[in-house]
């Protein structure tokens, strides 16, 4: 296994008085696809919006424990949540780009960090247009708007916006759910491909799409860490009944 | 035919009925102005009335009707108005919908929302003895009945409009947009002015649109606080007398058919102009950015 780089300890997290993450310890490792698979509302999305702090903006939630990213814990008090989401990228369940041209969207995360060198920013554009693998289908229009865009290639777009600050972490929550079965192969292909550079986090509701994409899979269930275990074990031989009965769709 | 059909196309033809009356007493009232304005330019020519500086119609012997001190009076005040409405406002609405706590926001937007309520003679007034004075005595002038007065006040008026409106283009932003900024390391900043201000830009375009609407055919107001003198304004501490003030001043002293008072008339018939280029101009604005990115 290559080095750990998000280590979870002991982490619980509340929705008010709703304790939705149940003493959950996990590590993933770097330049690794993991998946985190469960029933609805077993709190993937959550978890998965720990590593960011995306869950900074809903009122009343609370945490306990720690989620150490590069041996340093995101919940400490002097943590800066900028910096943490300049590593930490996001890819959301609904395609989001900006109401802005396919080429603002992409520079966005540059301009935002102060970068002006437009050769620069260019450059980086079709850097990220290429490996989100847009970029043949978008050349020629960069200066369209985004929002014209198909869903695929609006996700793809938002992979693009994502990768263009060069994060270390990837997050994806059910990135192919509104996509098609041909943009989704699209994004699974690119997602292998991504990573030899980036570490990959997905939540994902397909079972195929888990084991024919990720290194290590993580089952949740209420909020508790069931198993965590290389993909390729846990689709033949899970070493939890209920991860079998999940993964063969005899509930959920 | 039944009941149920005969209520709907009666109801169908009431609609249309309303429709047309509605577009008929327009066309009426615009027509009244034409029809009323045009005798004007018997006595005096298109030229003289609209590139002349100097408005004294009731001049026995050498009478003048140059509207130009009273037009540029009056897009001095207005912009003036914006000048100060639109910055304030569209902080304010930022402020209500991205930074106050939900509780202020609830009390908040509505008391805004009241103050457009208040009748414009209470804003004159206002105008008159706190303003005014307050002017005069930071800048030394005689007064402080001027445009910049004008402006303050309008600003007042146009501001619950402008802040309002601007609201709710903000809060219609969707939330995705937000959290796809911030998931990219942007600060609530950088997205309040790069995402949720750039999106909602036409809402908020066309609040100031509507906020300048309401200035420049405001009448009550500039006719209290601005000084009414009709020559050529120098600057914002001059006393001035935009084009409503004129109309509402002297219709009610003119003697009727004249030519004074068919100019008062040319005069609404060009601010009726104006107001209308300029909605004309903010629906291309909007649509050309709804053509783009919508
Ligand atoms: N903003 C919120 N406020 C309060 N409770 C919430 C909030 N978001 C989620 N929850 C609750 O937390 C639990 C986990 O939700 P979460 O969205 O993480 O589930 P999930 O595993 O992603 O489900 P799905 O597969 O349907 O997306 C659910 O019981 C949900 O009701
Ligand atoms: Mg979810």
């Amino acid at each position: 296994m290559n080095s750990k780089i998000v280590s979870i300890k002991d982490f619980s997290f509340y929705y008010g008085q709703n304790k939705c993450l149940k003493n959950i310890s996990l590590d993933i490792a770097a330049r690794e696809v993991t998946s985190i698979i469960g029933p609805s509302g077993c709190g993937k999305s959550t978890l998965l919006r720990c590593f960011n702090r995306m869950n900074d903006l809903i009122p009343n939630t609370r945490v306990e424990g720690t989620i150490h990213i590069d041996e340093k814990n995101i919940y400490a008090a002097d943590v800066d949540v900028v910096d943490l989401r300049r590593k930490v990228g996001m890819v959301f369940q609904r395609p989001n780009p900006f109401p802005k041209s396919i080429f603002e969207n992409v520079a966005y995360g540059l301009r935002i960090n102060g970068v002006k060198n437009k050769e620069f920013i260019a450059d980086k554009i079709e850097k990220g247009l290429i490996n989100a693998g847009l970029w043949n289908e978008v050349k020629d229009r960069l200066r369209d708007n985004a929002l014209r865009l198909s869903g695929g290639q609006q996700q793809r777009l938002c992979v693009a916006r994502a990768l263009a600050i060069e994060p270390e972490v990837v997050l994806m929550d059910e990135p192919a759910s509104a996509l098609d079965p041909i943009a989704t192969a699209k994004l699974e292909e690119l997602i292998v491909e991504l990573k030899k550079k980036y570490t990959i986090v997905i939540v994902t509701h397909n079972m195929q799409q888990a084991a024919r994409i990720s290194d290590i899979t993580v089952f949740l269930m209420q909020g508790e860490l069931i198993e965590r275990g290389k993909t390729s074990e846990i689709f033949t031989r899970p070493s939890k009944k209920i991860t079998e009965e999940y993964i063969t769709g005899r509930f959920g | 035919m039944n009941a149920a059909r005969f209520k709907e196309k009666f109801v169908q033809r009431a609609f249309l009925f309303n429709g047309i009356l509605v577009i008929m007493i327009l066309a009426g009232i615009f027509l009244l102005l034409v029809i009323n304005a045009l005798p004007t330019f018997k006595d005096v020519s298109l030229k003289e009335f609209l590139t002349g500086t100097n408005w004294n119609p009731s001049s026995d012997y050498n009478p003048a009707y140059g509207i130009v001190s009273m037009v540029v009076s009056t897009f001095m005040v207005t912009i003036g108005s914006l000048v100060i409405a639109v910055p304030i406002g569209i902080g304010t609405a930022a402020y209500l919908s991205d930074v106050a706590h939900p509780k202020v926001r609830e009390i908040a937007k509505p008391v805004v929302e009241i103050l457009a309520g208040i009748p414009s003679v209470v804003i004159g007034f206002l105008g008159i003895v706190m303003v005014g004075p307050f002017i005069a005595k930071l800048t030394g002038t005689y007064s402080g009945l001027n445009a910049l007065n004008g402006s303050i006040l309008l600003a007042v008026m146009a501001l619950p409009t402008i802040v309002s409106l601007s609201e709710d283009a903000l809060a219609n932003v969707p939330k995705s947009f937000q959290e796809a900024s911030l998931a990219l390391g942007a600060s609530h900043w950088q997205t309040l002015v790069r995402v949720k201000l750039a999106a909602a830009s036409s809402g908020i375009i066309a609040a100031c649109m509507l906020g300048m609407g309401r200035a420049i055919g405001e009448t009550m107001t500039v006719l209290m606080a601005t000084g009414n003198a009709p020559a050529f304004p120098s600057g914002f501490l001059n006393s001035v007398r935009p084009m409503t003030s004129t109309i509402a001043i002297e219709l009610g002293e003119v003697p009727y058919y004249t030519t004074h008072y068919h100019a008062l008339f040319a005069i609404g018939l060009v601010l009726f102009l104006i107001t209308f280029v300029i909605n004309m101009i903010a629906d291309i604005v909007l649509h050309r950015y709804e053509r783009n990115f919508r």
